[in-house]
């Protein structure tokens, strides 16, 4: 059972809309507190609810729509929404009007202010069909935010706190029926657990599974879940490595990077929307292993390597050993992905990362492009390309890399690249693209990733 | 004074809180039965057997029904020729095949796996050009001929001839088709839908099981959105969620999930239109011929009409003065396509654009002098192809209006400098415009009734057959009910629509809600004011009722004319004597003088003549304009739209807050028809593109970043309540404008050639296009 479903079947909270049950149009959101923040108050994220089986919230804390007017006011999120008729049918606004709360819950608390840019930013996952969404847009500028009461104060209750802390201190085996679900507290029960049931199905998000189990061509009768396991949730860096830690969420993985790589912070910003990013994992889309997964270019250009545990010890896989196939990974039975170590950027390499997609935004890529290059004296020093979207896994160009090492930097060793691109992939053709607009996107990738070089060089 | 304000959407508070009620959110009833559809698993086939024996015995499946179990298994507004479950011959892809009732998802999920079903395939038409070569007409359109086009080409100084092609589009209402059905006693039934349509619905309902209609009430709360989608296609969801309580006795609950939802009903016609047009240095058009051809899927449904609208619409803002316009329909294998907001009107409308857009690239002007001398003149060069007179023309205006206040010649040389950089992003620039007829072409749709009631405590509920999906459609109402009886708009709600207070409806389409509807609420409105104002006339004259008299009777002939309800009160002009509103109706209350009434309306002076193909179609047009510039991304073909500037003109606008959502919403509908929404089906005529995980609506990044709409100041319009225009479809034309950018951005690197564009223009599409220059 769904989280949506919980609320709308048992508790008849029927504001908690399911429109398309997969996490792509935010009308299921609800705010969900998993940990607290450094001020010891939770924190409230949008998240999709209807792709969130009910054991993901074990131990957190949740508000949905009923939740955010008060007896005598409504939030300044829906007094806004009325004032600028934000609302039209109205099936998608009890969504919209959470994950503006979840915009204003981190702004104020961040003690900033709201921005057109920002606003669009926080509400991507959402879809309206009525409005236009300028109305939306107009109502997010126009929150009253010193009227807004943080969620995190107003339902602040420190026994309550402590309660879940405690609660998160002891590992969780349910068994209902045939079905089973174990939330460990420690990597080593976690370990112990897989290498006992090879079977056992590790859950991260659910961003992807949940939306494959609603369209019911999964069931996952075993399934383990590790996020009451602390040390998975680091994230930090070196100055080798940058380590993401197994239930590291892209949202937090996007702050992180925000400074170090910021390519890879634009790319994760038009990745998926903030319900996604907030539920979702870096490890997830790293082990779902899909060939338009959109963080993958990168970590296999940049030589990442893959955590593997199991009770037999540790070991590390470099990105591109991990793929073996379609969906098919370099991977023992009883091993589970604990982190993944990406190599910091050394001084003067430049980083062009790309997604072509049908909607620039959250939306399912087409074909995606990394390019990390040291060019010296007008020639390339080093280089590593791949590409998504155009084979059965994310591919490294290898043939491309050696003839870019030692040429020339001009659009013309660029365009020889493009040249080689046909004899390299054979794309398929289906509902996102043709094959021959993957070819010529991954073409032109080279050319544009040459001309935004060109100025950076040059600087 | 409500009307003319910018009152808040009747529904506001509800939906920011989450407690307005939509279908599926109505609590489950203890003994309620789930429904499931199963569709059809090829295009084109037909049914040998179903076996649902297996199925049957699964825990939880209550019943498992196929077209046998209906007494009448025939459906359709124009034609009763669609099966409501698909019995014998299939007629597309995930048609509706066989109902399931249970008591749990999972379990209906089981029971469609289990359901063996015995097929005979065969071949599939799931194209227009496989439809036609095939000759499978659905529908033949009247021929609009005027003067002699042929000639009038051929003497053209240019010709230019070519196909506009553009795809269809799925609705996208947030909540899917829904209904929940009621057995009462007697055989009766409680229907409640998510429906534009309740008296269709109503009659489908009864008609499937045998049922009187007066045995039927179909009620309508709100739809989460409609579009045109729940016109026709709400009813037959209905009439299988009627068919499980009529069997089974229980409430039955049909909420199709998102993805059956796509794959099951019909969308907006793909058309391909051939044309040759004729045309003078300065692109004016001497002559001009259309072939349409639209694909309307498997059954009639509303294609006759919607293909009438199309060649209605081909003119677009713009006189035709020899023109020949003909117009088919042809049957495929696809799920039956039906309304659309804008009915055909966008499809017609945008073939006209993008000739515009083709002549200026032709004779390398700008596309918007081509456009101006082309215009529909004030004096002369005023009537439509079928001889409708376009009075009170402001397209003129609204053109220069808005070519001045866009910046229109500013932004043209920016786009034009810009694209001389080469630096890998393209942009464009166009402006089309809307001029879209208002009535119903189907003239005895034009009706509409209201009831009125006035309660003591001087509230007031108003119940109409218009349908609320969002439009605002209850606000006006209820505004028109509180300006006419001059009290606030917050003492007047209007009520669920529903068959058993409003008989016959139309259906809530055609931009007409609260026009056909707003009028006839204020019909009943001023029957109860002349009551009330007599009241407070004999009241201000001293007559009193006494212990054996109360007051005279109603007498419409004695004039009220110096009575005036305003302010919650009634006011004597002359005297400034005044009553309360409240104790007036206490006062024709204890006299025995009614305080509700009903009140019928059709619209006035429509008359065209189906024979002569002449006369007045429409009651009026709405017109508007939109200036859009895109930016298109030369590596990926990636595009956005940088700004739009509208200028609409509604009239007088009964809410002008309202209406401006409803501009900006049915623009970027519009936009996103002709950009990002494409269908994409498999070889065997499979809908692949059914969730939005692949079916790419607009969303909040794909807004204008600039994004001007403004009204133009219009009170000519007497045709209609209160001044005010028809708003729902008319905006959504101007989408094509961020289509005709594209076309000009194109123009910029086409060396000379005219671009070759279809709709959607997805970023594929003009990728390719661009790398056909190189």
């Amino acid at each position: 059972m769904t989280l949506a479903q919980y609320l709308r079947e048992k508790e008849c909270m029927t504001g908690t809309k399911v429109v398309c049950a997969e996490g792509d149009c935010g009308a299921c959101t609800v705010l969900l507190a998993r940990d607290t923040g450094t001020d010891g108050k939770l924190s409230f994220k949008s998240v999709n609810s209807c792709i969130i089986p009910l054991y993901l919230i074990d131990g957190a804390h949740v508000v949905t729509v009923e939740g955010l007017k008060t007896e005598q006011d409504l939030h300044p999120v829906q007094s806004a929404m009325v004032e600028c008729n934000g609302a039209q049918c109205g099936y998608c606004t009890p969504g919209f009007i959470c994950a503006m709360a979840g915009l204003v819950e981190k702004t104020k608390s961040d003690n900033k202010s709201i921005t057109e840019k920002k606003a669009k930013n926080y509400l991507t996952g959402n879809l309206c069909r009525c409005t236009g969404y300028q109305p939306i847009i107009n109502a997010a500028m126009a929150i009253d935010m010193s009227k807004a009461v943080l969620l995190k104060d107003r339902y602040y209750d420190a026994e309550w706190l402590e309660e879940i802390k405690q609660m998160k201190n002891h590992s969780l085996m349910m068994n209902l029926g045939d079905k089973k679900i174990f939330l460990p507290v420690t990597k080593a029960e976690a370990l112990k657990a897989k290498s006992e049931d090879h079977d056992l199905k590790l859950i991260a998000g659910s961003t992807d599974i949940g939306v494959v189990i609603n369209k019911g061509k999964m069931t996952t009768p075993k399934t383990m879940a590790l996020y009451h396991i602390d040390e998975l949730k680091k994230i930090s860096h070196d100055k080798d490595f940058l380590v993401v830690g197994a239930t590291v969420t892209l949202s937090e993985f996007e702050d992180y990077v925000e400074t170090l790589v910021p390519e890879l912070k634009n790319i994760l910003h038009i990745f998926a929307s903030p319900q996604i990013k907030n539920q979702g994992t870096l490890v997830g889309n790293v082990v779902n292993a899909s060939p338009i997964g959109d963080t993958i270019p990168y970590l296999l250009a940049s030589d990442a390597f893959v955590v593997l545990e199991s009770v037999n010890g540790k070991r590390e896989v470099v990105m591109k050993e991990f793929y073996l196939g379609y969906k098919t990974l370099n991977m023992q039975k009883d091993e589970i992905v604990t982190a993944i170590k990406i190599p910091m950027l050394k001084n003067g390499e430049l980083v062009k990362l790309y997604k072509a997609s049908v909607r620039r935004d959250l939306d399912i890529s087409a074909v995606t492009f990394a390019g990390i290059l040291e060019v010296e004296n007008k020639k390339i020093k080093t280089a590593r390309f791949s590409l998504g979207g155009v084979a059965a896994t994310v591919v490294r160009l290898k043939d491309v890399e050696a003839r870019a090492t030692g040429a020339d930097f001009k659009r013309e060793t660029f365009e020889d690249f493009a040249k080689m691109i046909p004899s390299l992939i054979n794309p398929l053709s289906d509902l996102r693209a043709s094959k021959e607009y993957r070819l010529k996107v991954s073409q032109n990738f080279f050319l544009k990733c040459f001309d935004e070089l060109v100025t950076e060089v040059k600087a | 004074m409500s009307v003319g304000t910018n009152v808040k959407h009747d529904s506001a508070i509800s939906h920011v809180t989450g407690e307005s009620v939509f279908i599926d959110d109505r609590a489950r009833l203890q003994n309620e039965v789930l429904v499931g559809v199963l569709g059809t698993p090829v295009s084109a086939g037909v049914i040998k057997k179903i076996d649902s024996e297996k199925a049957m015995k699964i825990s939880g499946v209550l019943g498992i029904y196929t077209g046998k179990d209906i007494p009448h298994n025939k459906w359709g507004t124009i034609v009763s020729e669609q099966p409501i479950l698909a019995e014998k011959v299939i007629g597309y892809m995930d048609e509706p095949m066989v109902v399931i009732a249970a008591t749990s998802y999972e379990a209906i999920a089981a029971a469609k796996k289990a359901i063996v079903v015995e097929i005979e395939e065969t071949k599939a038409y799931l194209t227009i050009d496989e439809a036609l070569s095939a000759g499978r007409i659905l529908c033949e359109a009247p021929v609009f001929k005027r003067g002699n086009a042929e000639t009038a080409i051929s003497s053209s100084p240019h010709v230019l001839k070519g196909d506009f092609i553009c795809g269809g589009q799925e609705h996208f209402y947030m909540e899917s088709q829904a209904s929940i059905v009621y057995p009462l006693e007697n055989g009766q039934l409680e229907v409640h839908s998510s429906s534009q349509h309740p008296t269709e619905t109503q009659h489908v309902v009864a008609h499937a099981l045998g049922l009187d209609f007066s045995q039927v009430v179909c009620i309508v709360k709100r739809m989460g959105g409609g579009f045109g989608g729940k016109e026709s296609q709400a009813a037959h969801f209905a009439a299988m969620a009627a068919l499980v309580a009529h069997k089974l006795k229980r409430p039955a609950r049909l909420a199709l999930t998102k993805d059956d939802d796509m794959m099951m009903t019909g969308k907006r016609h793909p058309f391909k239109n051939h044309f040759e047009v004729g045309f003078d240095h300065e692109g004016k058009i001497h002559g001009l011929k259309v072939q349409l051809v639209a694909n309307g899927g498997a059954y009639v449904d509303l294609t006759p009409s919607i293909l009438d609208r199309a060649l209605f619409h081909i003119d677009g803002c713009y006189y035709l003065e020899h023109c020949l316009i003909e117009g088919k329909a042809v049957r495929t294998n696809q799920h039956s396509n039906t309304a659309f907001r804008g009915f055909g009107g966008p499809q017609g409308n945008m073939t006209i654009e993008s000739i515009m857009e083709d002549i200026a690239n032709f004779l390398k002007i700008d596309s918007f002098k081509v456009r101006r001398a082309n215009l529909y003149g004030k004096d002369t060069r005023n009537i439509t192809p079928y001889g409708q007179l376009v009075d009170n023309n402001v397209l003129p205006e609204l053109f220069d209006k808005l070519h001045d206040t866009s910046g229109y010649e500013k932004l043209h040389k920016e786009v034009k400098d810009f694209n001389q950089k080469k630096n890998g992003k393209l942009r464009g620039l166009s402006m089309t415009g809307c001029k879209f007829g208002i009535a119903f072409t189907a003239r005895h749709l034009n009706q509409g009734n209201a009831l009125v009631n006035i309660h003591l405590d001087g509230t007031v509920q108003v119940s109409t057959g218009a349908t609320e999906m969002g439009q605002g459609v209850n606000t006006k109402i209820l505004q028109i009910a509180a300006h006419a009886f001059g009290i606030d708009p917050k003492k007047v709600i209007v009520m669920s629509t529903s068959t058993e207070k409003n008989h016959n409806t139309s259906p809530t389409a055609a931009s007409s809600g609260a026009d056909i509807n707003g009028a006839a609420a204020l019909l009943a409105c001023e029957k109860i004011a002349a009551r009330l104002k007599y009241v407070a006339h004999l009241h201000f004259s001293g007559v009193k009722p006494t212990d054996k008299d109360e007051l005279p009777a109603f007498d419409d002939k004695v004039n009220t004319d110096h009575i005036v309800l305003e302010n919650e009160s009634a006011r004597h002009k002359g005297t400034d004597q005044k009553i309360e509103w409240v104790e007036l109706l206490k006062l024709a209350y204890f006299n025995r003088i009614s305080l509700g009434d009903y009140a019928f309306y059709k619209t006035p002076g429509l008359g065209f003549d189906k024979k002569t193909l002449t006369g007045k179609a429409f009651n009026y047009f709405t017109n508007g304009a939109a200036v859009t510039m895109v930016e298109i991304d030369e590596y990926t073909g990636e595009m956005k739209l940088l700004r739009t500037d509208i200028l609409m003109d509604l009239g007088r606008p009964i809410n002008p807050g309202i209406d401006i959502g409803q501009v900006s919403g049915a623009f970027i509908q519009g936009a996103g028809w002709v950009t990002t929404e494409n269908l994409f089906y498999n070889e065997k005529g499979k809908l692949l593109s059914h969730s939005p995980t692949t079916y790419k609506i607009p969303n909040i990044q794909d807004t204008p970043r600039v994004f001007n709409i403004e009204l133009l100041e219009n009170h000519s319009n007497t045709q209609n309540v209160h001044r005010s225009k028809a708003v729902g479809e008319p905006p959504l034309l101007l989408g094509a404008s961020a289509w005709t950018a594209v076309k000009n951005a194109l123009s910029y690197r086409s060396h000379n050639e005219i671009p070759q564009l279809s709709s959607p223009a997805t970023n594929e599409i003009i990728l390719m296009e661009l790398s056909r220059y190189e």
